[in-house]
């Protein structure tokens, strides 16, 4: 291993290759079953195509998911005597080569094995560019916005590259799945040049970037050169900048009257408060959007302001929030939280409540700021929603209210649970994760189009009708060994979730849903899916209190 | 003298390693028990497993009489800890942080918390994210005793630190114990802190308990002697109880455990002649016990 | 008090506080009826666990040269200081003895050569100071 070219690769491949290989051998096992079924059908062989290609980035981009550095992923290596250029160039060919291979190899065994009509080359050249622009997007800063807005400009500026690569040359119109042929995808000289070009230039820019943060002029927001190093802050995303802002607005002393009034306190100031002031902030320019759309009416910028709105759980991070407390390897449980003398289950139940809560009341604040300037958008838009929500009962709409808070908040309990469970088994529940999402999509497509039977459909459903109470004794079982809840906290649960199922009854009644008319498998699922909030009420805790005491 | 912290037959599996293996380990109330041993020998595992962090793979491990896992709280509420990173939040100031713990701790004393903040002369305004390491140790060290724990647990309290903030972590040693009789459990890699701040010692290697008592009886029960020998030595020959030699030719000084006449003996039948003998240090047994090259596996 | 703790010689640090406290008895730095520091202050001031200030302090109170007084604290004895003194004296010089003859032993020097060593480093140690002593008078 002379050449540190080679001393590079090699350590790519040894960060890289189980998710590499992982991924290789399920788009080829995956197309293989597809196709084993599908036989000589060319729109089979589609969906094997879109599998593939699918199954490409994300293996590519799986390598790095656990990847903790901000800007360039191993700047530890900014120390070799190597020069940035090639510190850039060669992981970056190396991901681009991975994301193609991840296709290639897989297609190629295919076409020769089974006779799959596969195109390889121009495929594998596209995947590879994407992978190279989608590095460079991502190593060029270590500044969390700047690479956000890099990502959506790169997402923006594919539509209409796209248009004039014009690699698409099979059938178009015709009904969905399309045939494939191996000249589906064609690139023209000039196409395959461009594409070096954007490749080279996506090169050129991270080593620009990449430079900069060699040199200590990209510090950014992030001192996290070795995860959790203490007396610098950790990742400062944006709930960290919107932290400093309400930390001087809201300096509420923390109480001391009780464990669960401090705990409920740096909850809201850590994770609810954040949240809320971007849904203030977003509350503050509903007026401007809705006068504007009154205006010009295009929806473009109502349609943004709502997918902006909606996505507030990603903005605020809360899906990865959970995460922000994993320390090592060995501790995914931060020490100073982990001894807090405080019960597991009145520890999550804080910090589940308040992240829902958080994310309810910024959407609250959003919607009456919205409502509130509705007037600005359409005379009688206000009206006729009066109108639409008096023509129920008071009664109807606060059940259905309350529905909506508890469904919510069993989501984020069960996100809370997955991401415990996933602290545990790390590498092993992503890659389980995976498969299942693998499994989902191309039962998806075999649903679609048509080559799953009806008595397959019911199994499936009957397997996660009957899995849902199952798991959820199995939980209970656990937590009572455990002694995570005592038995007085399970009855508790127990009453709360019946109240809950009452109201849904009632709630389902008044408008007029059975479950008469349904498929047996979905009227059965359906009752499964309503134990759902026990499941997450009871497996949480468990969870935790198995990554706090691992 | 009732033991605060029962541990036994604990053994930890982290997928294929074994990072504790039977360990027996007793902590006596109103004494000083220091852990040493190498980087990865299983001190700080050992410590995780009397909070409750890490559940034992076997064994058990008992706490004030209680089971760190199954009952966090009452054994969490009377332990006083620092760990060895002072994990933090970053975004909170000292007085909030000092506020904070207070709810959790119904035996809190502020007025011992402000005197600690004024004696080392932290700012209760500062954000934890901007302190340095020696004030976030002695923030940590504050949240860790003004509770007046029953047990106080340091994992590595000296660990890139100054002496002068080194001296303050052994004076809240001091006090713990002095006063009341409260009982201190801590790990150090800086052996000349453990011989002079503990009472009792344990040494662990690889997971195993490889020595434990009290520290005036392991010091004196192991020697540092000077043996002199007629010809010029290659290698010091097989001799009973030695843990470790070094020296050469004629002159060779060797650690060895038990008194200094059985060594005597041995030496004589080797061809050699006890000159000198004292007790020896903790560092030198240490390093005799558990260091490169050394006979503890033969003896 | 100035109590030393020297880790390297190997003397247990309860032996070697007992050691120096003797000492300062022996030599007059204490007199009878001084107080001794609190345990927990002298444990804060020379870093060393109570436990080991609580043995050295019992261990001279077993051998008369300390007492405690409920309620108040350690004090000097008065029991036979100067007797204490006399054989404090010889323990030490003895020590340092036993500590040349193992020296002259290595290094083949017969007693006879080591006692007029003694005599000539004498003759010169006092005709120094009784210069110095003289130079300091002018």
């Amino acid at each position: 291993m002379r050449a540190p070219v080679v001393a590079m690769l090699w350590e790519w491949w040894r960060i890289t290759y189980r998710q590499v290989l992982f991924f290789g051998v399920l788009a080829l096992a995956g197309g293989w079953s597809v196709l084993a079924r599908t036989g000589s059908d060319p729109r089979g062989a589609f969906v094997v195509f879109m599998l593939i290609v699918s199954l490409a980035p994300a293996g590519a981009m799986a390598a790095w998911s656990r990847n903790p550095f901000a800007g360039y992923p191993l700047p530890l290596a900014f120390v070799r005597p190597v020069s940035t250029r090639l510190l850039v160039g060669v992981p970056m060919a190396y991901m681009a080569f991975i994301c193609a291979a991840i296709y290639a190899v897989p297609a190629i065994v295919l076409r020769i094995g089974l006779g799959a009509p596969l195109p390889v080359a121009p495929v594998a050249a596209l995947l590879a560019v994407a992978m190279a622009l989608f590095c460079a997007s991502n190593w060029f800063t270590r500044g969390k916005a700047k690479r956000l807005l890099a990502t959506v400009a790169l997402l923006i500026a594919a539509g209409p590259a796209w248009r004039w690569l014009n690699p698409w040359h099979g059938a178009a119109g015709g009904p969905f799945p399309p045939p494939l042929a191996t000249d589906s995808v064609q690139l023209g000289v000039e196409r395959y040049a461009v594409l070096v070009l954007a490749a080279v230039g996506a090169w050129a820019a991270a080593v620009t970037g990449v430079a900069a943060q060699r040199r200590g002029d990209d510090m950014a927001d992030n001192g996290r050169l070795t995860p959790a190093t203490p007396g610098r802050a950790a990742q400062k995303g944006m709930v960290e900048q919107f932290r400093v802002v309400m930390d001087v607005v809201a300096r509420v002393p923390c109480p001391t009257s009780s464990p669960l009034a401090a705990e409920i306190w740096i909850e809201v100031r850590a994770r609810a408060l954040p949240v809320i002031a971007m849904g203030v902030v977003l509350a503050l320019l509903a007026p401007g959007v809705l006068a504007v759309e009154g205006s010009t009416g295009d929806r473009i910028l109502l349609v943004t302001f709502a997918a902006l709105s909606l996505s507030i759980p990603f903005l605020s991070g809360i899906s990865t929030s959970f995460w922000n407390r994993a320390s090592s390897m060995r501790a995914p449980m931060s020490p100073f939280e982990a001894t807090r003398p405080m019960g597991t289950a009145r520890l999550v139940a804080v910090q589940v409540g308040v992240a829902a809560a958080g994310i309810i009341g910024a959407w609250a604040v959003i919607a009456i700021a919205a409502v509130l300037s509705l007037p600005l958008y359409h005379d009688g838009a206000a009206a006729s929603l009066w109108h639409a929500l008096a023509a129920r009962p008071a009664a109807q709409v606060a059940g259905a209210a309350v529905l909506g808070v508890a469904a919510f908040t069993t989501v984020i309990a069960l996100l809370a649970t997955v991401r415990a469970v996933g602290a545990i088994y790390g590498l092993r529940l992503w890659l389980g994760a995976v498969a299942v999402v693998a499994y989902t999509i191309a039962l998806a497509f075999a649903v679609a189009t048509q080559h799953l039977s009806e008595a397959a459909i019911g199994v499936h459903l009957w397997a996660l009708a009957v899995a849902i109470p199952v798991g959820t004794g199995y939980a209970v079982v656990r937590v009572l060994a455990a002694r995570v809840l005592r038995a007085g906290q399970l009855l508790a649960i127990a009453a709360a979730w019946l109240a809950l199922a009452g109201l849904a009854a009632f709630v389902m009644g008044g408008i007029g849903a059975a479950l008469e008319p349904l498929a047996p498998a979905v009227a059965v699922l359906t009752l499964s899916a309503a134990l759902l909030p026990l499941s997450a009420a009871v497996a949480a805790p468990w969870a935790y209190s198995r990554m706090r005491h691992i | 003298m009732t033991n605060v912290v029962e541990v036994q037959g604990l053994s930890r599996r982290f997928g294929g390693t074994l990072a504790l293996d039977g360990v027996d380990f007793c902590a006596t109330q109103g004494l000083v028990h220091g852990l040493v041993g190498v980087n990865g020998a299983g001190k700080t595992t050992l410590i995780k497993h009397l909070l409750g962090l890490l559940r034992p793979t076997s064994g058990t491990v008992r706490v004030l009489g209680l089971d760190p896992v199954r009952d966090p709280v009452n054994v969490l509420r009377r332990v006083g800890y620092l760990s060895e990173h002072r994990e933090m939040p970053e975004w909170m100031r000292v007085a909030e942080l000092l506020r904070y713990t207070q709810a959790y701790y119904p035996s809190w004393d502020m007025g011992y918390a402000r005197e600690l903040l004024d004696t080392f002369g932290l700012d209760p305004t500062k954000r934890v994210g901007g302190l340095s390491q020696g004030m976030r140790a002695q923030t940590g060290l504050v949240l860790a005793v003004a509770h007046r724990p029953d047990v106080l647990i340091l994992d590595e309290p000296s660990s890139g630190l100054d002496a002068v903030v080194r001296q303050d972590i052994l004076d809240a040693i001091v006090r713990t114990v002095a006063d009341d009789g409260r009982t201190v459990i801590f790990s150090s890699h800086l052996l000349d802190e453990v011989e002079r701040m503990s009472d009792r010692v344990t040494m662990i290697h690889r997971g195993k308990i490889a020595l434990d008592g009290m520290r005036d009886e392991v010091c004196g029960a192991h020697h540092v002697t000077q043996l002199r020998f007629a010809e010029r030595l290659d290698r010091l020959p097989q001799i009973d109880g030695v843990l470790a030699a070094s020296g050469g030719a004629r002159s060779w000084s060797v650690v060895h455990a038990g008194p200094v006449e059985r060594l005597r003996d041995a030496a004589a039948r080797a061809g050699g002649d006890v000159s000198e003998s004292r007790n020896a240090t903790l560092e030198e047994i240490f390093v005799a016990r558990v260091g490169r090259g050394t006979r503890a596996e033969a003896a | 008090m100035d109590i030393k703790i020297n880790l390297a010689d190997g003397v247990p640090l309860y032996k070697q506080i007992v050691n120096q406290i003797r000492y300062m008895v022996a030599s007059g730095v204490l007199a009878v009826g001084d107080e001794l520091p609190p345990i927990r202050a002298l444990a804060l001031q020379i870093k060393v666990t109570p436990n080991t200030i609580v043995k050295a302090y019992d261990e001279l109170q077993a051998a008369g040269v300390l007492v405690k007084r409920h309620g108040s604290g350690t004090f000097v004895s008065d029991v036979g200081p100067s007797r204490l003194a006399t054989r404090e004296r010889r323990r030490i010089i003895e020590e340092r003895i036993d500590a040349l003859l193992t020296e002259a032993r290595h290094l083949n020097v017969s007693l006879d050569d080591l006692f007029n060593a003694i005599r000539r480093r004498h003759a010169l140690i006092a005709a120094k100071t009784g210069m110095d002593k003289a130079s300091g008078e002018e």
